[in-house]
């Protein structure tokens, strides 16, 4: 699947839009949340939308672009005739909530896509993971760089099946989780010790397997100067990953410890 | 007169992810299962070996052959 993962929408959308119309009202800004649940907002208000149009928009947000509707239908209602699979985009299409502004979809006799002015989070998140990804060594990242480990800590479409959505959600998660490991590493090296603890106990909570993420917190507490802290962490992961894999954490991340310690930890 | 259409077949999903662990050599698997995609709790498991994901794989298709034949 070409998706959002590619780049291709991941740029900049509008925010909040205002009205080509000189001196009309500001439109209410549409936002897409895309990451742990489906929610769509216009201004400040919730909008319930029906499932099947949830499925419908959270679909289309995950294309590169407009999509033909025959592939959008065969996609979505996979066990469907093409007949049928038509009949049901029409309606998750019609069912789409519509509150004045711009419509959220973009459809001809042909194509269904998503609005250029809606907002997705995922795009945001994605953007803000390849800042961090592609920042030059050295060089100190944006403040809303450096304030991401919540927008970089929720999986995509918690709960959604579809096969359209799995490997989204496993791309996503890699990149996810790359960008918080390197986002760690950015705040311990310039002392941003609490920002980087944050950042490194969202990386465990997303995966509590991943050891880069367990010996940043333990590499930030001894930074610190928090010796206690470093060996009561590396003894949890060290319990959770005996009763989990039957392992041992890894020799460097001992080798972290028994440089603290003068002795191997236990 | 209505005809009845009949609903999407039963349908599970279990994924496995795996990866190894910089400066490390052993698998970790996790394994997430779901019995029926459209509602339900997810299962989660972790194996460290691939016959203990294989052993884990092979009993979720077995439940859910069973109870799939029987919806």
């Amino acid at each position: 699947m070409t998706g959002a993962m590619t780049g291709a929408r991941t740029g900049p959308r509008t925010g909040p839009g205002t009205s080509p119309r000189t001196g009309a009202a500001p439109e209410p800004a549409v936002t897409l949340r895309l990451l742990r649940d489906f929610e769509l907002r216009i201004g400040d208000d919730t909008i319930e939308v029906a499932p099947a149009s949830q499925r419908l928009l959270g679909f289309l947000a995950l294309q590169a672009g407009a999509v033909r509707r025959s592939y959008a239908g065969g996609m979505l209602w996979l066990d469907a005739s093409d007949s049928k699979a038509s009949a049901c985009l029409r309606s998750a299409i019609w069912r789409v909530p519509h509150r004045g502004g711009a419509p959220l979809l973009e459809t001809s006799a042909s194509h269904v896509g998503l609005g250029t002015h809606v907002r997705v989070d995922l795009y945001d998140a994605i953007a803000r993971a390849h800042e961090i990804l592609d920042a030059l060594p050295g060089v100190l990242l944006t403040p809303g760089a450096m304030a991401s480990a919540e927008l970089l800590g929720a999986d995509l479409l918690v709960g959604w099946y579809d096969d359209w959505v799995v490997m989204e959600r496993e791309r996503f998660r890699q990149i996810r989780l790359h960008a918080l490991d390197r986002l760690g590493e950015h705040l311990l090296e310039h002392g941003s010790y609490p920002a980087a603890l944050e950042v490194g106990l969202t990386a465990v909570d997303a995966e509590p397997l991943h050891e880069t993420s367990h010996r940043l917190i333990v590499r930030t507490h001894l930074a610190e100067g928090n010796l206690g802290e470093a060996l009561r962490q590396y003894r949890s992961y060290a319990r959770y990953l005996d009763a989990e894999l039957g392992a041992r954490p890894s020799a460097a991340m001992r080798a972290l410890l028994a440089d603290a310690l003068g002795h191997s930890p236990v | 007169m209505t005809s009845e259409t009949p609903g999407p077949p039963p349908t599970g999903a279990l994924l496995i992810r795996v990866w190894v662990e910089p400066d490390d050599t052993q698998l970790r698997l996790t394994l997430t299962a779901r019995g029926d995609v459209e509602s339900g709790e997810e299962d989660h498991h972790n194996a460290g070996t691939i016959d203990e994901a294989l052993d884990y794989a092979q009993r979720w298709l077995r439940d859910f052959s069973r109870t799939a034949g029987a919806r």
